[in-house]
């Protein structure tokens, strides 16, 4: 090939087979994310030598139960193997992994994957598992059924992996041959209608067997209309011969599943029927209340945790960031070089960059939820909540990854199949408070309760996201009732069984994560820290001497606070805070360090960052000699932060995401209004109940 | 007029029941995903817990269902 890339692998199968921890095992940190051109969905590949040294690449496809979809993840898995994607190639061989304990409700998926016409390789995952349950696989018999080769492998611990590697490295591959038998009648309608498709040979059958499988509402959506009349007029012939067009393809792949498993499987010892591990843990954890109780003590515990534990290295990171201000400030003479190296760049990075042990522990704990299974079972005590607001639990899990950041989250979303729901989710997403929020209410809670314990802080920080839960499911209950009117979905959801989390994988994104934030921090937020150290700076008053204050309410920065400041008034904000609300728009995390150049803080004496730029707010008094950042503000400016939209990647994922200007530019209108609304309702309603 | 007793669905059916499905809905929204997922014809479940949705053992595997899609699965009750 001219890439270099002697072959194309794919690797596809059910949820939770194990497919990402056999991509980790293959590729390494020899890994990219991109998107396929001209859909939204992202692409995962990454690189890894065949046993000959060849370059060959992998591509992680979504998972998915089959290949008739339902969601937009589905569907990118679906049209990458049928060859639908344009500027992209089909895979030159497919790794369908199969969980070995379950293997007659996993072959369906690779069932559909002989039909492709292109080589399969089975990679048999989990064999230990099988095994625990008694399970032995004769694999010599599974391979001849198969007509392919099956790896059996034990992916977590690294058991098969030269042997999958050798399997798609073999040249010749060649095209499976077995498949599940359709009655003949189904047969030759699939061939006349595959000769009236505009798809290759290779694919027209399955590409006809789709359309044949669709209802009418499937068809009405996903049918061609050229082809529609023709695709009724098969169903309708099948049906005359007693053929359910939709049923028959699905009940013959779980025939020939279960002719193959009779024959291949044999068990030891009784076939129990007595509850799993897994299902007397969901017992308690899908209880109507010590699933909620455990629940809610599982986000305790991991807002405790970004508190305590983080609390040392951010205390690190804060003293080499001083460390560095004051080594820059004896090398550079006094002047605006000095300013802009120590104030802009080092100390507003550094900001920003103190908060980098949080979002790992953010990150680490939500790896630790999705990998063990608990997170479908979070969508599905949520699940309870969602349909009282006409959402379904899935879209729960969008929410959840939101607390670390929307972007995630709303990529999450196309796992749900209804648009309009997937809508609604995209946007409410965004009202759960993700880690760039995490620095904005440190600081507030700091200023707001000074000598507070751990647990009223940590309390306070709970209620901001309890905030941002009520205030997500609020507008998706209005949503549901007015813009994206719909039926409200029924739930199915696959519950995993319980295992025990991949750390090395957990540790592997948290780091991916880590550079995210770290380039996001060194890229844009450097540039804003650099934008508005000179809109701070500049133009220089004529008076030399003249107090901080007056330069600061006289540079452009100053300007422009004082300008907003009539519309943020009536939220107990002045200008200076005016300033840190308009930079946040860009990325909220810079409020932190436009507040610290906004209140000129130095390093002149012992304590940290974070503890300066809150005493120089503590400081700070209005005109009237009053202190500026009383309780009753510092919550006001939190509300403000929970509710509002402010961040310019998230604008920007969701226009990609649906496709258009207009949610995005919704989004940011009915969030900003709700985050102005409610301000104004805590700062007015508390000074009228004689609160500070 | 003789009494027809009402048909038995996952979603009547007591918990811990073996059940067998008999029939799924075609008018049901789900259910070609439901077949994919294991729910066909003569396939056997067991229902686990039951309330706003309902959780089942079926094949192996442990699937959540709201209780108005369980309306659309008809089963019949196996020997214990």
């Amino acid at each position: 090939m001219s890439d270099g890339i002697f072959r194309r692998v794919a690797i596809a199968g059910n949820p939770n087979t194990g497919k990402s921890t056999i991509f980790n095992a293959l590729t390494g940190l020899r890994q990219k994310v991109g998107n396929y051109p001209g859909v939204t969905v992202e692409k995962k590949t990454g690189k890894f030598f065949s046993s000959h040294g060849e370059a060959m690449e992998l591509i992680d496809l979504p998972g998915s139960y089959s290949l008739q979809v339902r969601s937009p993840d589905e569907a990118v898995a679906r049209d990458l193997l049928l060859g639908r994607i344009a500027g992209v190639a089909r895979p030159d061989v497919i790794i369908a992994v199969v969980d070995a304990s379950n293997l007659d409700r996993h072959l369906y998926i690779a069932a559909q994957m002989l039909e492709l016409g292109i080589p399969v390789v089975v990679a048999l995952n989990m064999v230990d598992v099988a095994e625990e349950h008694g399970l032995v696989i004769d694999l010599m018999a599974l391979r001849e059924r198969l007509g392919v080769p099956v790896i059996p492998m034990v992916a977590s611990k690294g058991t098969g992996i030269i042997e999958l590697k050798q399997a798609v490295s073999r040249t010749p591959l060649h095209k499976p041959e077995q498949r599940a038998q359709l009655p003949i009648v189904y047969e030759t309608e699939l061939a006349a209608l595959g000769k009236k498709l505009p798809y290759p040979a290779e694919t027209a059958r399955l590409e006809a067997m789709l359309l044949l499988s669709l209802d009418d509402t499937g068809l009405a959506e996903q049918c061609d209309p050229a082809h529609r009349a023709d695709v009724a007029a098969a169903q309708a012939r099948l049906r005359t011969h007693g053929i359910d067009p939709l049923a028959a393809p699905v009940d013959a792949r779980y025939d020939w599943v279960a002719a193959i498993c009779t024959a291949v499987i044999h068990r030891h010892g009784e076939d129990s029927d007595g509850l799993t591990i897994s299902d007397r843990l969901d017992i308690v954890l899908t209880h109507k209340l010590w699933g909620w109780l455990a629940f809610l003590g599982m986000m305790t515990a991991m807002f405790l945790c970004i508190f305590l534990v983080a609390k040392w290295p951010m205390d690190w990171i804060s003293a080499v960031v001083d460390a560095v201000a004051s080594w820059t400030k004896t090398k550079l003479p006094d002047g605006d070089l000095q300013s802009l190296v120590s104030d802009g760049v080092i100390h507003g990075v550094g900001a920003v960059v103190v908060f980098l042990p949080q979002i790992l522990i953010l990150f680490f704990f939500l790896g630790l939820l999705e990998d063990s299974g608990y997170m479908a079972r979070a969508a599905f005590i949520m699940d309870r909540l969602m349909s009282r607001v006409g959402l379904h639990g899935k879209s729960f899990v969008p929410m959840l990854s939101s607390f670390a950041c929307a972007i995630p989250g709303i990529m999450a979303t196309r796992t749900i199949e209804n648009r309009k729901d997937r809508f609604v989710t995209i946007l409410v997403a965004p009202l759960m408070s993700c880690s760039a929020r995490l620095p904005v209410y440190t600081l507030m809670i700091a200023l707001l309760l000074p000598a507070a314990g751990l647990w009223e802080k940590a309390g306070i920080m709970l209620s901001m996201y309890l905030l941002g839960i009520v205030a997500a499911f609020g507008m998706a209950w209005l949503f549901k009732k007015t813009l994206l009117r719909s039926e409200t979905p029924m739930l199915l959801l696959e519950l995993p069984p319980y295992r025990a989390p991949a750390i090395r994988g957990i540790i592997q994104r948290m780091w991916e994560r880590g550079v995210i934030f770290l380039r996001r921090a060194g890229t844009v937020i450097l540039a804003l820290n650099i934008i508005l150290w000179a809109l701070l700076h500049y133009p220089k008053p004529a008076d030399k001497s003249a107090p901080e204050s007056e330069r600061i309410a006289n540079s452009i920065g100053g300007r422009a606070g004082k300008m907003i400041e009539p519309a943020i008034a009536p939220l107990g904000f002045d200008w200076k805070i005016g300033i840190g609300l308009v930079g946040s728009f860009a990325a909220r995390e810079v409020f932190v360090s436009t507040m610290s150049q906004v209140y000129d803080v130095t390093d002149d004496d012992k304590d940290k960052l974070m503890d300066r730029v809150g005493a120089a707010m503590t400081a700070e008094k209005r005109e009237t000699g009053a202190p500026m950042f009383t309780p009753l503000v510092c919550l006001s400016i939190m509300v403000f932060y929970v509710l509002a939209m402010q961040c310019l990647s998230t604008v920007a994922i969701v226009r990609r995401e649906t496709n258009s200007w207009r949610w995005p530019l919704f989004q940011i209108a009915y969030m900003n209004a709700l985050a102005w609304l409610a301000s104004f309702l805590v700062y007015q309603g508390g000074k009228l109940l004689g609160w500070q | 007029m003789p009494k027809t007793s009402p048909k038995l669905t996952l979603a009547t059916a007591k918990c811990g029941e073996r059940l067998r499905v008999r029939h799924i809905c075609p008018d049901c929204p789900h259910c070609v995903r439901l077949r994919e997922l294991g729910f066909h014809d003569r396939s056997v479940v067991t229902k686990l817990a039951d309330g706003m949705a309902i959780i089942c053992a079926l094949m192996g595997a442990r699937v959540a269902l709201g209780r108005e899609l369980c309306e659309h699965v008809e089963v019949e009750r196996l020997a214990a």
